[in-house]
């Protein structure tokens, strides 16, 4: 109000705004509501105490006196107004400094928590303490009634928190407990408050440890390990099943007790569903950066997909003993950044500085066991198992030596079966050079049935001069790879084992081969293309870029050696497609060209059809709804407008080439006709969906019973 | 603080800063730890002299926790007001814990002399204090925030304005009025 910013310093300003408020709308406004005022003071009349005494501070006692009266002030605020006023010399000193400043000492000898020790609270007495938390502690406490002799663990809450939503925090934990009766699952047991109304839950006592703690000590064989898993997967899809997210899932809040069984604690943070946002919620906040899914460091939206993201973490630290992302030297933000966008480590490459919490046998748990992980740890919540049970399921069926569902992605799953990781170097080597030799041998071929007229005869001799250079170059070289196998290659100090040397003596040839086959650019292509290969499949942290970067110089390579259309360089381009972490608008286009090259230039290559293996099933899934334009952009023939038809046009011409090269009941056609039942229901060809179907379920039962027998002979 | 603490505190700080408003209740029992903290070493600094400094507790504990989150830190004002709370919730417990009662011929000991009275005095005082103000918060809460900003936060005029969104103005009147009702609400029981 302009009146009561203009409270004036001068007598005259003073009279002047009288005056003006005299004839003012205001007065007559703030006159009839003083008329009508209570006695006590209440909201609405101190207000008006507030305004006067406002007005009238600077005023004299006449002016004062002369203001009550012309405004008619009510007798009770005027006396309320002097009341105040009469104090003001009083109490000038008082509050003068803030309350902190001269009751620190009271602050600074305090013990933060009273004594709860040998207190009662409701039937229990209190008898330890086992843990504190932000909010509140936990006791450990005992029946005091002596009716039954029963260890339990009561949960309270801090006095000075008992307020607002923490206090809801906590009584959301009670209704979520309430509803959870799981043997794997801490129950509630009792809840209520003390005196003066500090809520406690008291819960099952679990005397246990750590569940990654626990299979060290015990030392759990692999098998055990995943069992014991499993059972906290049963706890958790329960949990789920009730429409309960725990949202802090981690090793010290699933214990295991002496008779082996896990028990999930904690239930703190986690959120209770409505049955509509079922799907989805928003991001809490308050939970353990290591254990915590992506999504829930982005502060999205968390789903039970963020849980399966939890039990992956806690499953990779009981397999191996330490986290794919870890703080280690890290900053909170930059430890935050690494879990929002960072590819976690392949847990059989994990910790290898640390050996003790490594479980026997298990570099034996590579490829499988390393999907069924990273699946669970994926970045973007979809491509996860869809539930813990579909989860626990895939682990079931790796105990089982089944064939499991996760598959990084379709292409490195695939090439891994070509290429099965070796542990010896010799073998990684002769990756290499096999396919050189075989490159070799082809061309020496070419050059025996050329013609025999004198012009190509003389080309021949020539063709094979350079090829018999070549063998001798590369046999050199093969004899020197070979020799990194020797153990005198490390002897001086290298400390590693054998999955380090594999790498170094890698990057040892990576960073030779550009001096030692500067003459013979094709092999130093194929070179190239191979070691990309090998790093692409290998997938040890940074491998992708590498193997990135030896594709892109075969690339290189081959385009001045046989020109920009070329079946290699088809297959060059489809490589640093599959090595790159997401398709991208470029990669995209990469791909389509690529498709395009090998049709035209050789269509028998078996990488075609993986090609467009990729190609379809990228137009079919949903995940890449928001790239399905950029895809269908890119569909490398007069392309049916719908997505799916020219998605079902790719899979048939993929059908079409995998049968040149093998079988009916080869695992490579079965494993697309799995594939293919989907995509042939979205386009309506029932039929043709139902006898994939057929098909797929036959053989994968044949191949259960082969395995199975397998198992038994051994 | 521990790590998996700070690195809370972080994700409380985030979420804050990006919009969700139970994120400072959850900040509650880290100020509060940390104001603690930060009153037990103000107190084993050996004081030179008897110029007091208007507390820098909240400050000081808010620029610990930012820090520590590593966040850019927007909602400062908002802080001093939650910290403004706890610094008062801690007082009075540890008056109640220091066996203040509460006495109707109760002297009041909340000046710049009063540093000299007793522990207990004091303690005291400070809950008579907390009692009227809970009696002002009846009549007049946006005052009664504004007395414990400045009174138990040692927040400024222009940060409690900042923080409430009005007018420095109206926190310098809204203060000296609520000063005198306290005063009197103390000295006439």
């Amino acid at each position: 109000m302009a009146f009561g910013k203009a409270l004036a310093l001068s007598r005259t300003e003073r009279n002047w705004i009288i005056g003006m408020v005299r004839c003012s709308n205001t007065l007559t406004m703030l006159n009839g509501r003083l008329s009508s005022l209570v006695i006590e003071m209440n909201p609405k009349n101190w207000e008006q105490v507030k305004e006067i005494l406002d007005r009238v501070s600077r005023l004299d006692p006449a002016e004062r006196s002369a203001f009550f009266d012309t405004f008619e002030i009510s007798p009770e605020i005027r006396a309320e107004v002097e009341s105040l006023l009469g104090l003001d010399d009083a109490s000038r000193d008082f509050m003068s400094v803030s309350l902190t400043e001269f009751s620190k000492d009271l602050v600074a000898d305090d013990d933060p928590l009273p004594a709860l020790l040998g207190q009662r609270v409701g039937n229990y007495e209190i008898t330890g303490e086992l843990g504190m938390g932000g909010m509140g502690a936990v006791y450990l406490a005992e029946r005091a009634d002596g009716k039954f002799e029963q260890k339990v663990a009561l949960k309270m809450l801090k006095r000075e928190f008992n307020i607002g939503a923490l206090r809801e925090t906590f009584d959301r934990e009670k209704d979520i407990l309430s509803k959870l009766e799981h043997p794997n699952i801490a129950r509630l047991l009792d809840a209520g408050s003390t005196d003066d109304g500090v809520p406690f839950l008291v819960m099952e006592y679990v005397e246990g440890f750590p569940v990654d703690e626990f299979c060290k000590r015990e030392n759990l064989s692999l098998q055990e390990r995943l069992k014991l898993f499993n059972k906290i997967c049963d706890a958790v899809q329960f949990a789920h099943s009730n429409l309960i997210i725990h949202r802090d899932l981690k090793p010290s809040n699933i214990l295991v007790n002496a008779s082996g069984e896990p028990k999930l604690l904690d239930f703190g943070i986690s959120k209770l569903l409505d049955a509509e946002e079922k799907a989805q919620m928003t991001a809490f906040g308050a939970m353990t950066p290591e254990y915590a899914a992506p999504e829930q460091i982005r502060g999205e939206s968390v789903s039970t997909a963020s849980d399966i993201y939890s039990l992956g973490i806690v499953l990779f630290k009981v397999l191996t003993g330490s986290l794919p992302f870890d703080r280690k030297g890290k900053t909170s933000g930059e430890l935050l950044r690494s879990i929002a966008e960072d590819e976690p480590t392949a847990p059989s490459i994990a910790g290898t500085n640390d050996r003790r919490g490594q479980i026997p046998g298990r570099k034996h748990f590579k490829s499988d066991l390393d999907n069924i992980i990273l699946k669970a740890l994926s970045k973007e919540p979809e491509r996860r198992y869809e539930t813990v049970e579909q989860f626990s399921a895939d682990i079931w069926r790796f105990i089982d030596n089944r064939p499991v569902e996760a598959r990084p992605a379709t292409r490195t799953y695939r090439l891994s079966k070509f290429f099965k990781r070796n542990k010896i170097l010799v073998i990684s080597c002769l990756l290499v050079i096999l396919a050189l030799v075989v490159g070799i041998a082809a061309a020496v071929w070419q050059a025996s049935v050329a013609d025999a007229n004198a012009a190509a005869a003389i080309a021949a001799a020539e063709n094979a001069r350079i090829e018999q250079e070549k063998a001798e170059k590369v046999s050199e070289f093969m004899m020197r790879m070979i020799s990194y196998a020797n153990p005198s290659w490390y002897a001086n100090g290298n400390r590693y084992g054998g999955e380090t040397r594999v790498i170094d003596a890698l990057n040892d040839i990576g960073s030779k081969i550009d001096t030692e086959f500067a003459n013979q650019p094709d092999v130093l292509a194929e070179l190239h293309h191979q070691l990309g290969e090998v790093y692409m499949t290998r997938g040890d942290p940074g491998g992708s870029e590498k193997a990135r970067h030896h594709f892109q110089r075969a690339i290189e390579l081959r385009h001045s050696y046989y020109g920009y259309w070329h079946e290699l360089v088809a297959k060059d381009l489809a490589y640093l497609y599959w090595s790159a972490p997401r398709p991208t608008d470029e990669s995209v286009q990469m791909l389509s060209d690529a498709i395009v090259m090998m049709r035209s230039t050789n269509p028998q290559n078996l990488n075609l059809p993986y090609m467009l293996e990729d190609y379809f099933h990228n137009l079919t899934d949903e995940k890449y709804s928001t790239q399905r334009a950029m895809y269908l952009r890119h569909v490398p023939q007069p392309a049916p407008n719908d997505r799916l038809q020219a998605a079902d046009q790719l899979y048939d011409e993929m059908m079409g080439l995998l049968r040149q090269h093998f079988a009916e009941n080869d695992e490579p056609i079965i494993d697309q006709k799995c594939a293919g039942i989907e995509l042939k229901r979205k386009v309506n060809k029932l039929a043709e969906a139902e006898a994939l179907s057929r098909a797929c379920s036959i053989a994968k039962d044949n191949l259960r019973t082969v395995k199975e027998q397998e198992n038994t002979s051994n | 603080m521990d790590e998996s603490s700070q690195s809370e505190i972080t994700q409380i700080l985030h979420d804050w800063n990006s919009g969700d408003e139970g994120a400072h209740e959850r900040l509650l029992p880290y100020v509060y730890d940390e104001l603690k903290r930060q009153a037990r070493r103000l107190m084993s600094r050996e004081r030179v002299n008897h110029t007091l400094q208007p507390t820098a507790l909240v400050h000081e504990a808010f620029l610990r926790l930012a820090k520590q989150g590593g966040v850019d830190w927007q909602n400062r004002s908002h802080f001093y007001g939650i910290a403004s709370r706890l610094m008062r919730q801690i007082l009075i417990d540890h008056a109640r814990q220091h066996g203040a009662v509460k006495r109707g011929d109760a002297q009041i000991h909340l000046s710049l002399d009063d540093v000299s009275v007793s522990l207990e005095t004091r303690a005291s005082s400070i809950l008579a204090l907390d009692d009227a103000l809970e009696r002002l918060a009846k009549l007049d809460e946006r005052q009664a925030k504004i007395v414990e900003m400045r009174f138990f936060g040692g927040l400024s005029n222009l940060e409690i304005a900042e923080a409430l969104d009005i007018s420095e103005r109206t926190v310098v009147r809204s203060w000296s009025v609520a000063k005198l009702w306290l005063y009197r609400e103390l000295t006439n029981s």
